[in-house]
């Protein structure tokens, strides 16, 4: 039946169908059934966009970027597409062969060179977001442990591990005045081990923070220019 | 209608072969076998004890686990320590799943109540 039905049904109602399902929230059968239409219209580059877009609201920008390539007549916006879906998926090499215009600055502050990046958007007045440094993050947690990941922004990290880092040193240094030497070494090494673990944490700690940071920023440009 | 098919039905394209290398032999690591084997015990002997109170999804040892097979032995143990420091009980406000703990006196720390139960009287 379903066979016969498959063999029955027009183009057209094929298309009513995917809108359907695409209505309905049934994405990946509404994408399955736009292409099944377009098997038997080649042409209909319209459906190609509309199975890009329902691609890249899945964040699928592979198969979006697959699709794209059939698309017939590569006018303008086939250009600004295919950039946008290559900016999209981070392959930013490729993005040049298909943006030629201010929106390349984007991709340098993608690679983080906020000031050429704000150039060549037009946008001078706006300042480069503030980031921290990851050396400054380990440097100040092999100082006072903690202070790193507080500098990162993450306060109850830094407190648990400065009570950690403290309270081991202290039962390490208690055990070995009372020379009860194997719990003093085992709390010596735990002490070390969270004593490094936190200088490494907070060096990742900023990462992320500067990551986060930037992200928002860049949300923020992208808002504008797209 | 077999007709009606044949005609129909797009033609398959050929299935590429599949070439499957075969697997190198890890090398041999004592201290990052002796880290790995200590963490196993630990899951087998210890953590069940506990049952299922990790705030983290993988939790702490499993992490420890996966990051010094995949980054070796010092990176590894970076890691795992970075990770056990930032299950806490102020992770509640990027940890989805959070477990309230509190001292109950002569048994220690214990977990009080289950993450349902705090979401609830949130």
């Amino acid at each position: 039946m379903i066979l016969l039905l498959a063999v029955v049904m027009q183009p057209k109602d094929i298309l009513r169908f995917a809108h359907t399902l695409e209505k309905e929230g049934d994405t990946y059968r509404a994408i399955t059934e736009y292409k099944r239409f377009l098997y038997y219209n080649p042409d209909a580059d319209s459906i190609r966009y509309r199975i890009v877009y329902l691609y890249t609201r899945e964040g699928l920008y592979g198969n979006a970027i697959d699709v794209m390539r059939t698309v017939i007549s590569k006018d303008s916006l086939y250009k600004e597409t295919m950039g946008f879906l290559f900016y999209r998926a981070g392959m930013y090499d490729s993005v040049y062969a298909y943006w030629k215009d201010k929106k390349l600055g984007l991709i340098d502050l993608q690679e983080g060179k906020f000031k050429e990046g704000l150039k060549k958007l037009g946008m001078k007045n706006l300042s480069p977001p503030s980031m921290k440094s990851p050396v400054t993050g380990a440097l100040l947690s092999a100082i006072v442990p903690g202070l790193g990941r507080i500098y990162a922004g993450r306060v109850g990290d830094g407190i648990y591990t400065l009570l950690t880092i403290a309270s081991t040193s202290y039962f390490a240094y208690s055990f070995y005045r009372e020379n009860k030497k194997p719990g003093a070494y085992i709390f010596a090494g735990l002490s070390i081990f969270f004593y490094a673990g936190d200088i490494f944490g907070s060096y990742i700690a900023v990462n992320m923070y500067n990551n986060m940071v930037k992200e928002k920023f860049i949300q923020g440009i992208e808002g504008e220019v797209f | 209608m077999i007709f009606l098919l044949a005609v129909m039905v797009k033609p398959v394209e050929p299935v590429p072969s599949i070439h499957i290398e075969k697997k190198e032999m890890k090398e041999f690591i004592p201290l990052k076998e002796i880290e790995k084997l200590s963490i196993r015990l630990y899951q087998i002997l210890l953590s069940g004890q506990q049952g299922d109170v990790c705030n983290f999804e993988p939790s702490c040892s499993h992490f420890a686990f996966m990051a010094i097979d995949t980054y070796g032995a010092f990176w590894g143990i970076l890691m795992a320590a970075d990770r056990l420091e930032r299950c806490h009980p102020f992770s509640f406000s990027y940890v989805p799943t959070y477990y309230r703990a509190g001292f109950v006196p002569g048994r220690g720390i214990k977990i009080l109540e289950k993450p349902e139960d705090v979401w609830r009287f949130r």
